[in-house]
């Protein structure tokens, strides 16, 4: 029995047919050009619809001039977009694969800082994040909004594409009126669930007359909002569900999970199961006579196949298809793995002011699919290549130079590939770094890339190997400590703790100076362990680093429910026998830790890259990748990893 | 030219460029650019501080390389397609008789990689502490190529009409981190010694004095004190500032304080800081050399300026909030019109606040900044028709309007309950170092009344009043009122809003407890106050950090200095649930864990507003032409007060 029958089964939808079940599902990706889809959004759709998602969801476009979200956000309303939308839709049929808009309007979750106008909300109490206060909407208000998003369905489903989605999930003015999180109206539109329901069910009604009968249109709504009081419940957003949808006016419902209060769960990191946002999803499918979508964390064809088992019919895979668009097309070829989504967030998290554009950790060509190739051209002459460190740099670079010919051989210091990288897999919740590792190692060893494990490389390697190239990716090491440490004194590093390596005592004092997920994931390794356990940090808060996600919410409540003690904005002074000196960063206060029999200090990294001078010295070709340039993250390590690979 | 002024209005050589006088709108940063470069925004920003007399202009940084894009808005030097933007820019300055100069920089470390996907350049890889990104230790090769790539930004701002060049090497650029052993640490012959770590500046200097020849005047901003352990001290810059003068490639030296990434409260210092802080620093330097000196620091106003050249501590005056408020402060000090600047307030909410969370640059006294080409001096026509315009509520936002559409030509009446107009901006004056803030209800009144505002204080403006006018239009500006959190909204009989205590003065106990719901300078402020006074107070937050708010403003590290001398205690990630009596409860956001206070006395909330719709509700429908603007739509800041006062009255 082929157990992959039902993710590759096709699903009919009014008249579209879409060719399997894995959805490409909206996001924020500041490709946006001007506030029209742009050059990037076209090559990037077209990318997954080619590597066989069925269903394509363009990320959310605005609908009314009242909101202007983010920067770099499709102004859906205004006319110009039309040539945008029209190439995303034809460049997506090109491959059999359907597409849809989202439409959307943040309501009180957008600020006036880009409009510089006020923001419209169902009430007038001020936003949990940003703290902006925003106007009550009047009924002119909301029926001007109703027209901006039957306006916008209506001319984009004439420009050919298969429909649109309504967003009444995360980040949305819709949300925001069916909870009674956010509603506190007294009017037809606040109270009862039918009057939460009013505004969205406007809304769908005058979309599906603007839209006709032919094009779908699909609804998001929030399954669980994760709220610490008053927010919508699964069996809450199944009851909304139910007064949506009848009638016919909506074909499919996306489930998402987090609202407000848990923003960091609406695409939730490795450190939350893949599954996490399902159980609404499956509880919808119970009850609701159209297809239902699960979103969330779902990176395997696995979990695809189970969800899709217990009912559900569509899955979204949005991760997993930046990290491999071509995860539909494999699933049906035996032994062709995919790039693995380890949930990492780093490069495709980019729902902050700074507007990065979006791009993926583990798969460079995310985002740049117009000006980057798919694999490298075969080398004009097969050459000897060394590379220094099987590392994520290094291991990328060993592969994409064996597939350009080359013969490739690895030397590695350690027993094991990976790296620093296998040290952050060790962090509790973040295993799925090793995902990564594992890929990239076996990929190697298939494109005939030999290895040699707990060998340092150097010139006299080099010349042994008859290497004619190196590719130095000799990683990073910890920094020296930035303060004096008085002898007789020992700090151990996290490594020695995730290791197990280190003798760890009862009392432990864990001084972070560089604010990131190892410092508190170390200290979450510990907790329980020992009897006393107190992380210090120079910074205004803990793991500042963890902030702009969202994702330190999660990390908080683990580290305080496990009792772990905080103490911020102290300098370290020096290190003495009897414990840490430390002075206030703005009390300029002394004041002496003590009692500590362990002190663990986490410090940034730094290049290790006497390999890569050595043998530039020596005339010898070498490239150098990732940490050993500037110890930075993964994706730089990938990135130039490959683009060293691709030089030879 | 004004008696007042016996310097200030002095012509200056620089070099091969000769200024009308020592005003200087120096460089910074402002999100005006488009696509990383320079267009028709940016160069009306710089043309009105032209038209409005200012001396000399210094364009915001320009960067010479790709590895540096410390933020996305960055003006890029080194491409070719700069020119015709940086012509446009020249060009219209140049109308007014203002010289203009480029600044060029590379950011080093202050930076990040998040735009262009590759390694940050640095002298030796040391982490910056904002950015937090390792960069990568310069080789010889990296070294020339940056070199060259100073000499071919020169080419580029030669060609876009520039009278002059300045290097950035103060507080955001690679060439103070190769100046200062803080972040310089290499063992090569650009590290080590004072000559070592200079080397890197005179080589680049010397690469653009050969492409820009005597034409173009050369000058250099440094940083007059990094104020940090191992770093550069005034001492220091004095002896770099000599031997830059020394090596005859300079005409002039421009002069900044601190690190941006570390300390940038002492780069753009708030109205918390005193006017003309850092000017010693560019007068211990002007002892040193003999090219000009710049001084910069919170210099407000002319007579300001007038005196420091007076006592000798510089040549030239760097004024740029100053003129960011009123572009026309040159013309009108010389003009004698004083009393006509709109002053600046070094409130920071716009100018740094916006540009910091990379917006474009605004300000909260001037709806203008960003948008010249339209609401530029001339820009505000005679109204079609003039139009009885009716405006209640006198504060921020009432005060723009009905100035606004009175200089348009229509009648205006303005209706405000108190004896004095202001709004709660009156009372956010009352907090600790916020008095500058009075400056701007001075500048909204001044000329009010010669416009033709008819003021109506200690009038309440009701629905029959108005309707009984038979205005043509209504703008209804009434302002927001205080309230508590919603979990502590039945209220108590020790409990009180920050407007309570501002207003009513009540007495409160020993032992206060400030709960903040809105992490800005209300609970600051407050708790600062009545510290003062001798109360234990404690302030408790929902936030990562009490006073969140402060740090776009950069009030936060000043502020945090004073409260921990007033023994203020600060409880964040706290949520309050309940007061009875003199015990309060709340619940730790991350641990759940429940915390108590007993033995409060008092308890002051600060919370955001509620809006004073009333009036505009009772007379939706019932005039023709009805706005409302300011806390009365949505409780905000008075940036958003004024711009909507503005904006309403302009489209009347």
């Amino acid at each position: 029995m082929n157990h992959r029958l039902n993710v590759l089964s096709p699903l009919v939808i009014r008249q579209h047919t879409l060719k399997n079940r894995i959805v490409f599902g909206p996001h924020r990706t500041n490709f946006a050009v001007n506030h029209r889809p742009g050059d990037r959004h076209v090559g990037y759709y077209e990318e997954r619809a080619r590597g066989g998602a069925a269903l394509i969801i363009i990320e959310g476009g605005v609908v009314h001039p009242s909101d202007y979200p983010y920067e770099n956000a499709i102004f859906a309303f205004k006319k110009e977009t039309e040539t945008g939308y029209r190439r995303i839709a034809e460049a997506v049929h090109r491959h059999g694969s359907l597409v849809v808009a989202q439409l959307n309007h943040y309501g009180g979750q957008a600020t006036g800082g880009l409009s510089r106008r006020e923001v419209w909300a169902p009430s007038p109490f001020p936003e949990v994040n940003t703290g902006e206060v925003p106007k009550a909407m009047e009924e002119e208000d909301i029926r001007g909004v109703v027209a901006g998003f039957a306006e916008c369905a209506a001319r984009l489903c004439a420009l050919g594409l298969d429909g649109v989605e309504i967003n009444a999930g995360q980040h949305s003015l819709l949300r925001q009126f069916l909870s009674p999180l956010t509603n506190f109206r007294t009017d037809a539109y606040g109270a009862s669930l039918e009057n939460r329901a009013r505004f969205c069910r406007e809304v769908l009604e005058a979309v599906r007359r603007a839209a006709g009968p032919g094009p779908i249109v699909g609804l998001r709504l929030c399954g669980d909002e994760y709220a610490p009081w008053g927010g919508l419940k699964p069996e809450d957003s199944r009851d909304l569900a139910l007064r949506l949808c009848s009638g016919g006016l909506v074909d499919y419902v996306a489930v998402e999970v987090g609202s407000i209060y848990s923003l960091y769960l609406t695409a939730a990191s490795m450190c939350h199961p893949e599954d996490y946002a399902a159980p609404p999803a499956r509880l919808m499918a119970q009850s609701l006579a159209v297809p239902v979508c699960a979103t969330g964390s779902v990176v395997s064809l696995e979990l695809a196949e189970s969800l899709l088992a217990e009912g559900i019919q569509l899955v979204e895979m949005t991760r997993a298809l930046i990290a491999d668009p071509f995860l539909p097309v494999r699933s049906g070829c035996a032994g062709d793995e995919a790039r693995p989504c380890i949930l990492c967030n780093q490069g495709c998290f980019v729902h902050w002011e700074m507007n990065p554009m979006l791009t993926c950790a583990v798969n460079p060509r995310a985002g740049r699919e117009g000006e980057m190739p798919v694999s490298g051209k075969p080398a004009a002459r097969s050459k000897k290549v060394l590379v220094a460190g099987a590392g994520p740099a290094g291991l990328e670079a060993a592969c994409t130079a064996a597939e350009r010919g080359h013969g490739v051989v690895v030397y590695e210091r350690w027993e094991r590939p990976g790296g620093r990288l296998g040290l952050a897999a060790k962090v509790p919740g973040c295993g799925r770094f090793q995902n990564i590792i594992d890929y990239l190692y076996h990929r190697a060893l298939s494109l005939g890339v030999q290895f040699r494990f707990g060998r340092l490389a150097d010139q006299s390697t080099v010349a042994s190997e008859s290497a004619e190239a190196v590719i130095a990716a000799t990683g990073s090491l910890p920094s020296p400590l930035p303060f004096p440490v008085e002898p007789g004194v020992d700090f151990l590093m996290p490594e020695d703790i995730l290791e197990g390596s280190g003798a760890v005592g009862r009392r432990v004092l864990l001084v972070d100076l560089e604010g990131g997920r190892r410092a508190v994931g170390t200290a979450l390794g510990l907790a329980g362990r020992v009897e006393k356990l107190e992380f210090l940090s120079p910074e205004l808060v803990i793991s500042p680093e963890l902030v702009p996600s969202g994702e330190f919410v999660h990390w908080y409540q683990e580290a305080y429910q496990k009792g772990i003690v905080f103490r911020t904005q102290l300098e370290i002074v020096r290190a003495t026998p009897s414990g840490v000196e430390v002075l206030g960063s703005y009390s300029r206060k002394p004041e002496h830790l003590k009692g500590f029999d362990t002190l663990v200090a986490v410090v940034p990294p730094t290049p290790s890259r006497d390999l890569y001078d050595e043998l530039q010295r020596a005339g010898v070709e070498v490239w150098a990748a990732g940490d050993c340039v500037a110890p930075r993250g993964l994706g730089a390590a990938i990135r130039e990893g490959r683009s060293a690979g691709l030089k030879i | 030219m004004s008696s007042a002024y016996r310097y200030l209005f002095q012509n200056i050589q620089i070099g091969p460029v000769r200024l009308n006088n020592r005003i200087v709108f120096t460089a910074h940063l402002t999100n005006l650019s488009e696509n990383g470069l320079p267009g028709e925004r940016l160069a009306y920003y710089y043309r009105e501080r032209a038209r409005g007399g200012a001396g000399l202009i210094i364009t915001e940084e320009q960067s010479v390389h790709p590895t540096d894009r410390a933020y996305e808005k960055l003006i890029e030097a080194y491409r070719e397609d700069v020119i015709p933007g940086y012509r446009l820019i020249t060009g219209m300055v140049h109308q007014y008789g203002t010289k203009i100069f480029a600044q060029l920089n590379h950011n080093g470390n202050q930076g990040s990689s998040i735009y262009t996907g590759l390694p940050l350049w640095a002298p030796s890889p040391v982490r910056d502490p904002l950015f937090r990104e390792v960069p990568k230790e310069m080789d010889r090769f990296d070294i020339a190529r940056l070199v060259a790539s100073y000499a071919l930004a020169a080419v580029h701002v030669r060609e876009g009409g520039f009278d002059g060049l300045e290097l950035q090497a103060s507080h955001s650029s690679i060439l103070r981190q190769f100046l200062s052993p803080l972040t310089n640490h290499r063992r090569d012959q650009y590290g080590g010694s004072l000559e070592n770590r200079l080397r890197l500046v005179l080589e680049v200097a010397a690469a653009v004095r050969n492409v820009v020849g005597e034409q173009l005047a050369l000058g250099i901003r440094l940083s007059g004190d990094e104020f940090t352990d191992g770093g550069l001290t005034l001492e220091d810059t004095v002896e770099i500032a000599r031997r830059l003068d020394q090596s005859g490639l300079f005409d002039y030296i421009n002069t900044s304080v601190g690190i941006a990434t570390r300390n940038l409260y002492l780069v753009e210092g708030s109205m918390a800081m005193p006017p003309g802080y850092s000017v010693y620093m560019s007068s211990a330097i002007r002892k040193a050399v003999k090219i000009p000196v710049v001084a910069v620091g919170r210099i407000k106003d002319p007579v300001q300026a007038e005196q420091i050249l007076r006592d000798g501590h510089a040549d030239l005056i760097g004024m740029v909030r100053a003129q960011i408020a009123d572009p026309w402060l040159a013309n009108k000090a010389l003009q004698g019109m004083n009393d006509s600047i709109r002053t600046c307030l070094s409130c920071n909410q716009d100018c740094i606040g916006r540009v910091g969370l990379n917006k474009t640059i605004g300000c909260v006294q001037n709806p203008a900044v960003g948008q010249e080409k339209t609401r530029g001096e001339g820009c505000l026509k005679p109204a079609p028709k003039s139009r009885l315009v009716l405006v209640a509520g006198g504060g921020p936002a009432g005060l723009a309007a009905a100035k606004t559409a009175a200089l348009r030509g229509h009648r205006v009446i303005l209706w405000e309950k108190e004896d004095v107009c202001g709004g709660q901006v009156r009372l956010a004056a009352r907090l600790p170092y916020r008095e500058e803030f009075l400056d701007l209800i001075r500048n909204l009144m001044h000329c009010l009344e010669e416009a033709g505002v008819k003021l109506r204080t200690g009038c309440t403006a009701s629905p029959e009043k108005i309707l009984a006018e038979k205005p043509d239009a209504v703008i209804v500006a009434t302002g927001s009122l205080p309230q508590h959190p919603p979990a502590l909204a039945s209220g108590g009989e020790n409990l009180y809003t920050v407007r309570q205590v501002l207003e009513e003065e009540p007495e409160l106990g020993q032992n206060v407890l400030v709960v903040d719901q809105q992490g800005f300078y209300q609970a600051a402020g407050v708790a600062e106050l009545l510290a003062g006074r001798g109360k234990r107070v404690e302030i408790v937050s929902p936030n990562l950090y009490v006073g969140q708010g402060l740090g776009p403003t950069l009030d936060l590290e000043m502020w945090y200095r004073r409260a921990h001398q007033l023994g203020i205690t600060m409880t964040p990630n706290v949520t309050v649930l309940s007061v009875k009596g003199s015990t309060v409860r709340g619940v730790h956001n991350y641990s759940g864990r429940e915390v108590e206070w007993h033995g409060v006395d008092s308890v002051v909330t600060a919370a955001p507003n509620r809006v004073n719709d009333e009036l505009y509700f009772a007379l939706k429908g019932k005039v023709a032409a009805l706005y409302r603007i300011g806390d009365c739509l949505a409780p905000r800041r008075v940036d958003a007060a004024i711009l909507e006062g503005y904006r309403v009255a302009a489209g009347l």
